[in-house]
């Protein structure tokens, strides 16, 4: 058991930021949705459909036809593929809110499709253009920020000696987020369509507009954590590799009561169980268990924000089944 | 009725051949309505009618199939409720189109708000707000949230966001179905004021006798067509009631006097919160017998919802006693409570009384799939309960169902019937009926009105909740007026008069707690 | 339901179908290869054969239960996401009743089939509990459960379970006694597809002429209704979910029993997952599920053809099941396909 404590020290911090990276950066996009009245299953697939683009653009940006016509384009690789990623995100983001809010598809089950293309469309891709369906390397990186000065400073040096710089982005956007939410026009209108549709319509909000755009915010937000995922540290694109960040980002925004400060400790807690997880499979513990944890741990967490939620007052029907529905 | 008014001629607003038809219903058929500057028209029908399908159309909620619309002698389409206020008509809805977690401020700025840079200027917004509560004589606190303000309050700040972006028409849908008489009356002078700064004014409204007092000319429609208009002070309630009827109707049913007997359904001290958390029952008392029509009035909004959810067991209790037939109901399960003999005609008839989606069969069978003669062991064949609608659906005479059809076909009136057949096929001991005539056609209400004084004189105790306080009078052998989540007054039902019910309803009058 | 509704009900999946294959056939020809060899091996190759054709009735099987799970939480208002994770587990279970209990064949058969719907049912109960007790979204929580459940199965089979001389990660293989029998000589094809034909209908049965199944029905159509008149929504959602675990659960044991003989790892290509498609095509209705199967195995097999035939790999069945599944659930493409009477007065004024 001392064997297992010993685990809990501050050398988890830097790999919490690490970890926890995509998952606050796919929140955000969730609750922006969320907020809107628009609940956002398809981030996983999203996010992982950006992970590919992003490995396969930055990929290309190295390839022979690129360094001979344009050689100056090469060493911007990272960054390209990163615009790729988005780009995908978006636009798969963009079909999603075609079909839910416009063509009024059930939104869990347009997530679940969306989902779905992404696993099986990632594959094909992969075995189209890479000739296998199990990893491919993206042959380059996006760069990480290194503050050695940092080095001996406790608690503070574990954190930001060495991040990647998608993390210094992801700390801005969280406050962007904030900011947006609650001090522009734009965000009361989001928290407006969100909380009573019908009242925002008859405002004169375009009601469905505003949710569009929230689903794609969350596009482009799910397209850097994605971007994240294949070029943040590992520099290559595995099959599935996302596996289940979308849905733990959700349990994020709502462990986050769906604002951006909630959501951002909401992810911390969710990157640090991660980051225990790849902690405890070192130490020798079957990695099948130690796997599980971030799942065990976003289930737990779900059922202990959800017990708080709950009201008292109408009895016995907290079945309400959760299709957050676009409006009339 | 009010002085003379110096209403223009040449009409604002101008509906022609107004045609509008939804999935399996027309709600508008050729109809029409035109309305003058400085003029207070109402609008008058059952429901069903098609007058609040017409005002929505008018404000571009809707989009008519055919007809035009002219506004200020241009023909116009108003494809949107932005393009109708461009035009300067505004509406207030029955339910109103707040945001509860935001600022009235922020209510009334949405969709215009003022802006620094990206930002959205509070301060602005709260300036813009005093304003126009002083010019328009419209009492609010800007910073308040809407959640924590009054109903009356609350469309108090509808209204100022329709002024705000300076709508000349000004449409209200039934503004007085949830306010106090006293608060209707200040409601009436302030639209008697904005008709002096040369506004026009539609009241929806099936309140005849609000009609005859407030109004300049009247419109009325009748099955979504339209029957004809009328200077108010040129004609009667009853002629009203028969244009909107197309015959001459009786307004009160025979009864007979109450043979009571045991006390059925005895309640002390209850309370209870609403979905805000916020106390809306606080301590309510009172009892029903055997044989007898209690009716509790009042003014929607005061607990008459949460009374009757928690009695019924859709919501739960924090404090008192609730006994039927002497057993302790307050942790009761609804299926426990229907077991003890009770049956519940709910007032959100979509939401708890029915299942659109369902067929009229399933819509039929529900409290009683469970037990024999529909189920038997757990066998509830779809032929016996087909059987079983078909049964209720003849005793009531609901026209032109079909068990196999779904529910959502029928109209809102006929599904009423369905519930009230349902809920009254067992013999059941309590009858709790909350607004149970709202949506039905004047004819059928004589229709529902006799069913109730039926079952009362076969010695059910009947509850029944009513916000129309001609209905409790009628009905009710004795009279509890909720105000404020109490029962403030209790009346016997020939003691009582219109002019006492209406203060006791207003927390004002003789406050003496009823007995428990 | 009438001719006339039946007809006007199938029209949404049928379009689906097509749209789904047409929009597939232009992303293969936009990645180079020429779509028409894939339709063939799609739809026509899965026909050819006797060999082929049975290997349809295999696939059939568990796309069949799987679309049951499926419906039955849909039909209750919930989403059992996690019919994947019931299905492992349910799989291990009867397995491991096949290479541990010894006797007569239609025993041990019973047995594995029991316990194997018995730990399936458990498995969908705890998210059940979770969001009847407790709030939590079982949209979320199967998911997570999903992956907790394949990493405890793969755990077992390399870990306690582990046979003495395994080179792959698999369970010992069942007792001979136990493999459910093959009724088409020289395939694959075996009785466990009469097993989930009878599911299907019992689950008619249940749906249509029982009181837990129209307490079911009423849950989910409306459940502040179902409360109203004296309908548990609490029992009857956690019915549900018990239900939608047993047919998983059978998923997983009748795979077992009936093609791999033993647990192997990582055997299901996604079965929990592809029931929503199954259960989506078929309107959620009990006796459409089967021809609904059929067709999607038929897709499935095919695309094991396409992918030796042609360069377009197995894959791109999940793409097209994904624009299938967008298609049949978008209202707004179909609204004009509901005709209703039109009648004068009542509603909306």
């Amino acid at each position: 058991m001392d064997d297992v404590l010993s685990v809990f020290d501050t050398r988890l911090l830097g790999p919490m930021l690490r970890l926890a990276t995509p998952i606050l950066l796919a929140a955000i996009g969730g609750l922006y949705t969320q907020q809107a009245g628009v609940l956002n299953i398809a981030l996983e697939g999203m996010m992982l459909m950006a992970a590919f683009w992003a490995a396969a653009g930055a990929f290309f940006f190295q390839s022979d036809q690129v360094a001979q016509s344009a050689p100056w384009l090469v060493p911007l690789a990272p960054w390209l593929g990163l615009l790729c990623g988005v780009l995908a995100s978006v636009l798969l983001a963009a079909v999603f809110g075609l079909f839910s809010i416009r063509l009024r598809a059930d939104l869990v089950v347009a997530g679940i499709a969306i989902n779905l293309f992404a696993a099986g469309g990632t594959i094909v891709l992969m075995h189209r253009f890479f000739g296998t369906k199990g990893s491919f390397p993206a042959r380059a990186r996006l760069p990480d920020i290194r503050l050695s000065f940092l080095r001996d400073v406790p608690v503070l040096g574990e954190l930001f000696r060495q991040q990647n710089i998608l993390l210094y982005f992801s700390i801005v956007i969280v406050v962007i987020a904030h900011v947006a939410l609650y001090r522009t026009r734009f965000g009361l209108r989001v928290r407006s369509v969100g909380e009573n549709p019908e009242a925002a319509q008859t405002a004169g909000i375009h009601v469905r507009r505003i949710q569009f755009v929230t689903v794609l915010i969350s596009g482009a937000l799910c397209g850097l954590a994605g971007a994240n995922l294949s070029l943040g540290y590992l520099g290559q694109f595995t099959a599935n590799m996302t596996s289940g960040r979308g849905f733990i980002a959700l349990a994020a925004q709502t462990f986050g009561g769906a604002t951006p400060i909630g959501t951002a400790l909401a992810s911390l807690f969710f990157g640090l169980a991660d980051a225990v997880s790849v902690r405890l499979q070192t130490r020798g513990l079957p990695s099948q268990f130690v796997l599980m944890i971030p799942y065990v741990a976003t289930v737990v967490a779900l059922v202990l924000v959800s017990r708080r939620r709950s009201r008292t007052g109408r009895r016995g029907t907290s079945v309400e089944v959760e299709k957050a529905r676009a409006t009339p | 009725m009010e002085e003379q008014h110096d209403a223009d001629a040449a009409p604002v607003v101008v509906m022609h051949g107004i045609t509008k038809a939804f999935p399996g219903v027309v709600a508008n058929q050729q109809a029409q309505f035109d309305l003058r500057a400085r003029e207070v028209h109402a609008l008058v029908g059952e429901n069903g009618a098609g007058k609040s399908t017409l005002m929505k159309i008018l404000f571009g909620l809707y989009s008519p199939n055919a007809g035009s619309i002219t506004v200020n002698g241009h023909v116009v389409r108003i494809d949107s409720p932005q393009k109708a206020i461009g035009l300067g008509i505004g509406m207030v809805h029955q339910h109103f189109m707040l945001i509860p977690s935001l600022t009235v401020a922020e209510n009334i700025s949405l969709g215009m708000e003022p802006t620094r840079g990206r930002f959205f200027d509070l301060n602005a917004a709260v300036a813009l707000a005093r304003q126009l509560s002083t010019t328009y004589g419209l009492r609010i606190d800007p910073s308040a949230r809407i959640r924590d303000i009054s109903v009356g309050e609350r469309q108090r700040v509808e209204i100022l966001k329709a002024l705000a972006r300076g709508v000349r028409v000004l449409i209200l849908d039934e503004p007085t179905a949830v306010l106090t008489p006293q608060e209707a009356d200040e409601l009436f002078l302030v639209l008697r004021g904005l008709v002096r700064q040369g506004m026009s004014v539609v009241l929806i409204t099936h309140k005849l006798r609000e009609v005859m007092n407030t109004s300049d000319r009247v419109t009325v429609m009748r099955a979504g067509q339209y029957v004809g208009t009328v200077e108010t002070s040129a004609t009667s309630t009853r002629e009203l009631a028969r244009m909107m009827v197309g015959r001459d109707i009786l307004l009160r049913v025979e009864k007979g006097a109450a043979q009571t007997g045991e006390v059925v359904v005895q309640v002390d001290g209850v309370t209870t919160e609403d979905d805000q958390g916020l106390p809306a029952v606080r301590g309510v008392s009172f009892q029903v017998r055997a044989g007898e029509i209690y009716g509790i009035a009042g003014v929607e909004g005061n607990g008459q919802s949460e009374l009757v959810e928690s009695l019924t067991g859709l919501r739960g209790v924090s404090g008192g006693r609730m006994l039927l037939n002497g057993v302790r109901i307050e942790r009761a399960t609804t299926r426990r409570r229907r077991e003890l003999g009770m049956a519940h005609i709910p007032e959100d008839r979509l939401v708890y009384g029915a299942s659109e989606s369902s067929s009229i069969a399933d819509n039929a069978v529900i409290g009683y799939h469970y037990h024999p003669p529909l189920a038997y062991r757990s066998w509830l064949a779809a032929s016996r309960r087909a059987r079983w609608a078909l049964d209720l659906i003849r005793r009531f005479d609901i026209r032109g169902a079909r068990p196999e059809a779904p529910i959502g076909s029928l109209s809102g009136g006929n599904i009423q019937k369905l519930i009230l057949a349902r809920e009254m096929s067992r013999a059941p001991n309590l009858l709790v009926a909350a607004q149970p005539t709202r949506g039905v056609d004047i004819g059928a209400i004589e229709f529902f009105h006799r069913k109730l004084i039926e079952y009362r004189d076969n010695g059910a105790a009947v509850l029944l909740v009513s916000a129309e306080l001609s209905e409790v009078l009628t009905l009710a052998d004795r009279i509890g007026v909720m105000y404020d989540g109490r029962i403030v007054r209790e009346f016997a039902g020939d003691e009582a008069t219109e002019q006492e019910l209406g203060l006791a309803m207003l927390g004002a009058g003789d406050s003496q707690r009823a007995s428990a | 339901m009438r001719r006339r509704d039946l007809l006007a009900e199938a029209i949404p999946p049928v379009l689906s179908l097509l749209a789904a294959l047409a929009l597939s056939g232009l992303i293969i020809a936009m990645l180079g290869s020429s779509p028409l060899p894939v339709y063939k091996a799609l739809l026509v190759s899965p026909f050819e054969s006797l060999a082929t054709f049975s290997e349809v009735l295999v696939r059939m099987v568990p796309l069949l239960l799987s679309g049951l799970a499926v419906a039955v939480a849909f039909r209750c208002g919930v989403f059992n996401l996690g019919v994947e994770g019931q299905l492992y587990l349910g799989a291990f279970a009867a397995a491991w009743v096949g290479f541990t209990l010894t006797g007569p064949g239609i025993v041990v058969i019973l047995a594995a089939l029991l316990f194997g719907a018995f730990v399936g049912a458990l498995y969908a109960f705890l998210p059940g509990v979770l969001r009847v007790y407790s709030g939590a979204s079982e949209i979320v929580t199967t998911i997570m459960l999903n992956y907790v459940a394949i990493n405890l199965t793969t755990y077992l089979v390399t870990g306690p379970f582990r046979p003495r001389n395994a080179a792959t990660a698999d369970s010992e293989p069942i007792a001979a006694a136990a493999h459910l029998a093959r009724f088409l000589p020289g395939s694959r094809a075996h009785v466990g597809l009469f097993i989930a034909l009878a599911l299907a209908i019992g689950l008619y049965v249940l749906l249509y002429q029982t009181t837990i199944g129209y307490e079911l029905r009423m849950t989910g159509a409306n459940p502040r209704f179902a409360e109203y008149g004296g309908i548990s929504v609490r029992r009857t959602v956690l019915i549900a979910m018990l239900l939608s675990g047993v047919l998983a659960g059978l998923l997983g044991a009748i795979e077992v029993l009936g093609v791999q003989y033993r647990f192997r790892s990582g055997f299901s290509p996604g079965y929990g997952f592809d029931g929503i498609t199954v259960a989506l095509l078929a309107r959620v209705e009990p006796l459409a599920i089967p021809l609904a199967a059929f067709l999607f195995a038929v897709l499935r097999a095919g695309a094991s053809i396409a992918a030796v035939d042609t360069e377009v790999s197995r894959e791109v069945v999940d793409v097209l099941q994904a624009i299938i599944i967008l298609f049949v659930t978008a209202e707004g493409l179909w609204s004009f396909v509901r005709r209703r009477r039109v009648t004068t007065a009542g509603q909306p004024s």
